[in-house]
């Protein structure tokens, strides 16, 4: 007797071939199916830092996680002769960083120019509740609900950059653009509003929504940045990754139809398969 | 990776360098501890570092870490030189590469 399994619509029928069988939704199955298959042999290894990765088809989605650091930060000059762009001028500080959080999505290998920024004060725990809770950061040129975004850091520049060394370089990429590139006012030109901005309106600790002020608490006791009660965000980790797929037009975590089993069967299929 | 270390000049420039945090994640053993703490963008690791100048560091280190040519070292939030020596006390050298210019112009 032979095993069969049909699947019409969303349901997946098995028979096994003497009157007994199941019947299972096809998206439950497909989970089944990738909880039971080897997973997490990519090519190159896991860079440092990578808390998640979440990836489908081209969509690769990483959370970095940075430790809390005193940074040497080039700042916007108060008598900067512009806001934003080559004339600006910067003034180097050294500034306390909680933990950062980056969210930064690639589609077939390259940055998809959605890197998001936030702020912990203690390292990820969970992938939701509180243990994954993101919060608002004091930065400038991160800006707050932008481009389909929460936390947004426009990332256009990186273009300019040499990039190399695969995932990592890339990530390398994005980090050495937070911390190595000026902070300048292109958010409250261009988006309205920057983060560092957000946080003096919404009236964050005043030790950190002035910069002069921010640098003597640093140098001071630099772990003082841990106790700063930064305002929540909406989301958790689960959340972030779930409205970055959902941007990139990934709406469901598995196949749950004909349909959408067809598309990878296609790939799949062997060639004399396809002349039938 | 063999380092040869030199004896640390007793260093009066810096304060203990700052990891702070201290979550259980971060927890490191005693010898852990005694290495320095290095980042380059997304790479970080620890390594015995303590008495070398920083040019040095950076030439053993680069392959290891992704060092850029053109990153600058930092201890405290401040540029430190090539010839300084990284003082037993330092706790984190971060090698920041310069970056193109935020947001659009």
């Amino acid at each position: 007797m032979t095993e069969r399994i049909i699947i019409e619509g969303r349901t997946a029928r098995l028979s096994n071939g003497d009157g007994t069988g199941c019947e299972a939704d096809v998206e439950a199955w497909v989970r089944q199916i990738n909880r039971f298959s080897v997973a997490g042999r990519g090519v190159e290894p896991i860079p440092d830092n990578v808390k998640w990765i979440v990836s489908c088809g081209g969509t690769e989605v990483f959370i970095v996680e940075l430790k809390p650091e005193l940074r040497r930060i080039l700042w916007i000059s108060e008598d900067s002769p512009a806001p934003f762009g080559p004339e600006a001028k910067a003034t180097a500080h050294r500034l306390a960083t909680p933990y950062v959080v980056l969210k930064i999505p690639f589609r077939r290998g390259r940055i998809v120019p959605r890197v998001e920024v936030f702020y912990r004060n203690e390292p990820l725990a969970r992938i939701d509740g509180p243990g994954g809770a993101l919060y608002w950061p004091n930065l400038l040129n991160v800006s707050p609900n932008a481009h389909d975004c929460t936390s947004w850091f426009c990332t256009q520049y990186l273009a300019a950059e040499p990039i190399r060394g695969g995932r990592a370089g890339a990530l390398s990429a994005v980090v050495h653009h937070l911390w190595g590139g000026h902070f300048n006012r292109s958010s409250e030109f261009h988006e309205g509003q920057s983060a560092f901005g957000k946080a003096a309106l919404d009236g964050v600790d005043p030790r950190v929504t002035d910069v002069k002020r921010w640098e003597a608490e640093s140098v001071r006791d630099p772990r003082f940045i841990l106790s700063i009660p930064w305002r929540a965000t909406e989301l958790d980790v689960s959340k972030l990754i779930d409205l970055e797929l959902c941007a990139q037009g990934i709406a469901a975590q598995a196949p749950g139809s004909v349909s959408e089993l067809a598309n990878p069967l296609m790939r799949a299929a062997r060639p004399a398969a396809k002349t039938r | 990776m063999t380092l040869n270390l030199r004896r640390p000049r007793p260093s009066t420039e810096f304060q203990p360098s700052i990891q702070f945090g201290g979550a259980a994640s971060d927890a490191q053993p005693e010898t852990e501890s005694r290495n320095v703490l290095v980042t380059s963008g997304i790479h970080s690791g620890r390594f015995p570092i303590s008495g070398l100048q920083i040019r040095d560091a950076r030439s053993v280190l680069a392959p290891l870490v992704n060092i850029d040519d053109n990153a600058v070292a930092v201890i405290n939030g401040r540029v430190v030189e090539e010839d300084e020596i990284i003082a037993e006390n330092v706790t984190m050298v971060a090698f920041v590469k310069p970056s193109a210019i935020k947001g659009a112009t």
